[in-house]
């Protein structure tokens, strides 16, 4: 089958064709009964297309209106739940960094280290609090 | 009776009976392109149903430039392509950890026209195009939108939509003459 005309047949059934386009498209038709059975196929695919209709869905308006009731809900308790996970992960991510500067620093990660009196002897500890 | 625009202003008001009418006008048309996009499958009333959720959120915004059908339709195509789009990504997750799931999908999209009935056919074949050549089907034949309206949904020049409407056509065709339905 000639592909260009089999294109135009495509084509004339969705668009408007040209005077001559149409009078060539016409000609082969008449010649070709593989062409006119191509046309009878792209007709029937176009009533079978057209006939996926829905039937109505008596429960379709109830359930939209539902999500919408849904929606409505507050949002503010709707972003702490959405939010929770990304905040944890960034505290434990800020903790472990803690820990991690201040085992660089102090090369431990004893309590005195941690609370930063890890270089601080009795005495200045005690001066300390003479002081205050 | 009250017009559309007439039963949008009510709805804008409050009044969720004129947004109940508004839904039940379009329900049918907007489940029939969801489920021309997705196939018979549960997610389509999800979607089709989301479509007057974004539509409800944005009352105040429509204006009536475009028709409200031409605007659902809108949404609903773009909804779909999304969901087309997580389905992929969640096939992809399911190949990477199951070999063998490809073979399988294939087996079970290869029909058996016997067994089935030319809806379900044609809603298979429907699912074999590309989705840029499904949304133009979908449009074209079945919400019986012309090449005109098609272009304006989707944004694409008369001559884009009419070439991949044409490809489309004779792809759909192979495939359901393959099948024994036409």
């Amino acid at each position: 089958m000639d592909k260009e005309v089999l294109n135009l047949l495509i084509y004339s059934l969705d668009n408007e064709l040209s005077t001559e386009e149409n009078i060539r498209l016409e000609k082969a038709l008449a010649s070709s009964e593989e062409l006119r059975a191509e046309k009878e196929r792209l007709l029937k695919m176009r009533v079978l297309m057209a006939d996926l209709q829905q039937e109505p869905n008596p429960r379709f308006v109830s359930s939209v209106m539902e999500k919408i009731r849904e929606a409505a809900e507050p949002v503010f308790t709707k972003v702490i739940i959405q939010m929770f996970p990304k905040v944890a992960a960034a505290c434990v991510i800020l903790v472990l960094a803690f820990f991690i500067s201040i085992y660089v620093t102090e090369g431990t990660l004893s309590k005195d280290a941690i609370i930063g009196v890890q270089e601080l002897s009795v005495d200045e500890a005690l001066t300390l609090t003479e002081y205050k | 009776m009250p017009t559309e625009m007439e039963l949008i202003k009510q709805a804008r008001a409050g009044n969720d009976l004129a947004f109940q009418q508004l839904v039940q006008q379009h329900e049918q048309q907007l489940r029939a392109t969801v489920v021309g996009m997705l196939g018979n499958v549960p997610e389509a009333d999800d979607v089709a149903q989301e479509v007057f959720v974004r539509f409800y959120k944005s009352l105040e915004d429509f204006r009536g430039e475009a028709q409200l059908n031409t605007y659902l339709t809108r949404i609903a195509i773009n909804l779909s392509l999304n969901e087309l789009k997580r389905r992929q990504r969640k096939n992809k997750r399911l190949i990477f950890f199951q070999k063998n799931e490809k073979a399988l999908q294939i087996e079970d999209t290869a029909v058996n026209p016997q067994r089935q009935d030319t809806k379900e056919l044609v809603h298979k074949a429907l699912q074999q195009l590309e989705p840029d050549f499904r949304t133009i089907i979908v449009l074209r034949m079945i919400d019986g939108y012309s090449v005109k309206e098609t272009a304006e949904i989707l944004k694409l020049p008369n001559g884009t939509v009419a070439s991949r409407l044409a490809r489309a056509q004779k792809k759909l065709k192979e495939v359901l003459q393959g099948w024994g339905v036409v």
